[in-house]
């Protein structure tokens, strides 16, 4: 059965192969967005060597490799389920993978892990080298970097999940690219890639607690810098785990829902 | 004139045919607008942490990226769907039909869509305008109202030879419209934030290679009377200036694409 799989992911690799000029298009816009960020908080840390946030102390260093970690990350969190899911329904392909002996939910995850493994490979690498030769990264303690890894693995997880779920409500609604679009949007601003919480408003800050999308970077990005406690990056690590539990039961509701209205209509 | 009549027909048809999915439409816009409202939280969480960027604040750096906003939501309008669907149209033979008419091929493209999407950009860029004149202390002169509109102006030919150069572009390489794509966007994020912030050669690239600081930044220095930045202040007299040049430039490079479309007889 894993070999399966492990085929799919093979597939998806070897097709992405292709796609090598989009995975340098990628890899040069987020230098480029890197160049610009690391810009804007030269700019703002001007005559000071420290800023107060609201959970302490952060350098310029800080920020810079927060905004290097981040954008490294993003290359491993990313998921195109959303417009699989879609096309699959509106094409009527889902029927036949309905017929096959695999869970439509591992499908699609081998096939974003096979994406992933594929980027992994083109594009953390010449990205890491290229931001550590124009500009240097700390790294974190060994406690720390294993805490990091378990939050990043369930960021990528969590991530996934939610594009899963909201590429299941296709079974629903027709112009999904706009949840996808709002989605994203949320994502841009909520999860801390792009300005940390620690800035955040208390306004913001409430809002952001109650949403999961902080678990997806933030958590980890702080947990990457030393910002916080053992104790409480465990916590965050339960949180995520949480929100994960909570996201696969969703899913499992709604591709239930979704497959019998797909029955009923003869689809 | 027969040819702006002619628009005008065109684009009647086209928003009637688009009010019948009344839903679409509007959200069509909604989407374009949320993911700027998203950007402009993005603005006010660093400037209520931080105060100020390289002496600008928070009325202020929103009102240069307001500069942005409006000016691509115009050109978006005109030039978005002619110049960046040019490789599909390519592709599925549309581009030959349109060639044949006896037409400037130019000014049919552009009428054949007109992006409603953009008029969110639009509708939300006046608002935003309207709440930036509030906060910020200029005062409106006849001439200043007057320079505002050609600054604009100029903005928006700016951003629309962009388009038409990137539209060519990728005309040449169908497949690569990706490229073009990300140029356009990624430049333009090089314009959030003034762009005094960055090293000396970004800034004369951005001034002197790919002029996109006179899209927001030199004019915006000009109207708050601000000193940042490499060049003399004057620059901000540019917009309109740069903006016929490079757009009678970005024409000549398109009409010259076609040519060579042509005479390869695809």
């Amino acid at each position: 059965m894993i070999r399966v799989y492990i085929e799919f992911m093979k597939n998806t690799l070897q097709s992405n192969m292709a796609y090598k000029f989009n995975a340098f298009l990628r890899l040069f816009s987020k230098i480029l967005f890197l160049f610009i960020q690391i810009a804007i908080w030269r700019a703002l840390f001007k005559g000071t060597t420290e800023i107060s946030t609201n959970t302490g102390f952060v350098t310029l260093s800080e920020m810079i490799t927060y905004v290097i970690v981040s954008s490294l990350m993003s290359v491993i969190i990313s998921s195109n389920a959303i417009g699989r899911i879609n096309q699959k329904i509106r094409s009527g392909e889902l029927s036949i993978d309905l017929i096959r002996p695999i869970r439509f939910l591992t499908y699609i995850f081998s096939e974003t892990v096979g994406n992933m493994s594929f980027r992994i490979m083109f594009e953390i690498m010449p990205l890491l080298i290229l931001s550590t030769s124009f500009w240097s990264i700390s790294y974190p303690s060994f406690y720390n970097s294993l805490l990091f890894s378990v939050a990043l693995v369930n960021g990528m997880l969590l991530y996934f999940l939610l594009t899963y779920v909201i590429g299941l409500l296709a079974f629903w609604y027709l112009s999904i690219w706009q949840l996808d679009r709002l989605l994203g949007d949320l994502i841009r601003l909520f999860s801390g890639s792009f300005i940390p919480l620690w800035f955040f408003p208390k306004v913001l800050l409430k809002i952001s607690n109650v949403l999961p999308f902080r678990l997806i970077y933030f958590t980890p990005l702080s947990i990457y810098l030393g910002k916080i406690e053992y104790t409480e990056s465990v916590e965050l690590i339960l949180q995520q785990w949480l929100w994960i539990i909570i996201l696969f039961i969703t899913q499992r509701i709604l591709w239930k829902k979704g497959i019998r209205k797909l029955v009923i209509q003869g689809g | 004139m027969k040819a702006i009549a002619l628009y005008r027909r065109f684009i009647v048809v086209y928003l009637k045919t688009r009010m019948e999915y009344r839903l679409t439409f509007f959200m069509d816009m909604f989407m374009q607008v949320f993911t700027y409202v998203i950007s402009y939280l993005g603005i006010w969480i660093i400037l209520n942490r931080f105060h100020s960027i390289n002496g600008w604040g928070f009325y202020e750096v929103v009102f240069l990226y307001n500069l942005n906003l409006f000016s691509y939501g115009v050109s978006g309008l005109f030039f978005w769907s002619p110049m960046l669907g040019l490789g599909g149209m390519v592709q599925s033979g549309i581009f030959d039909s349109v060639l044949i008419r006896p037409m400037n091929p130019f000014l049919h493209l552009i009428s054949r869509r007109f992006m409603h999407h953009f008029l969110g950009h639009i509708i939300l860029g006046a608002i935003v305008f309207a709440i930036c004149f509030k906060n910020l202390s200029i005062e409106w002169t006849i001439s200043k109202v007057l320079w505002f509109s050609i600054v604009m102006l100029g903005a928006v030919l700016i951003q629309s030879s962009l388009m038409i150069i990137a539209g060519t572009v990728s005309f040449w390489f169908v497949k690569s419209s990706s490229l073009v794509e990300t140029t356009i966007y990624g430049l333009r994020r090089f314009l959030d934030y003034p762009i005094s912030i960055y090293d000396k050669w970004v800034q004369v690239v951005l001034t002197f290679v790919i002029p996109y600081g006179f899209v927001n930044f030199y004019p915006a220095r000009l109207f708050l009377n601000k000193t940042d930045g490499l060049f003399h202040p004057s620059f901000g007299y540019g917009a309109p200036v740069v903006g016929l040049a490079l757009f009678l430039l970005a024409y000549r490079f398109w009409c010259f694409g076609i040519k060579h479309y042509q005479s390869t007889g695809s």
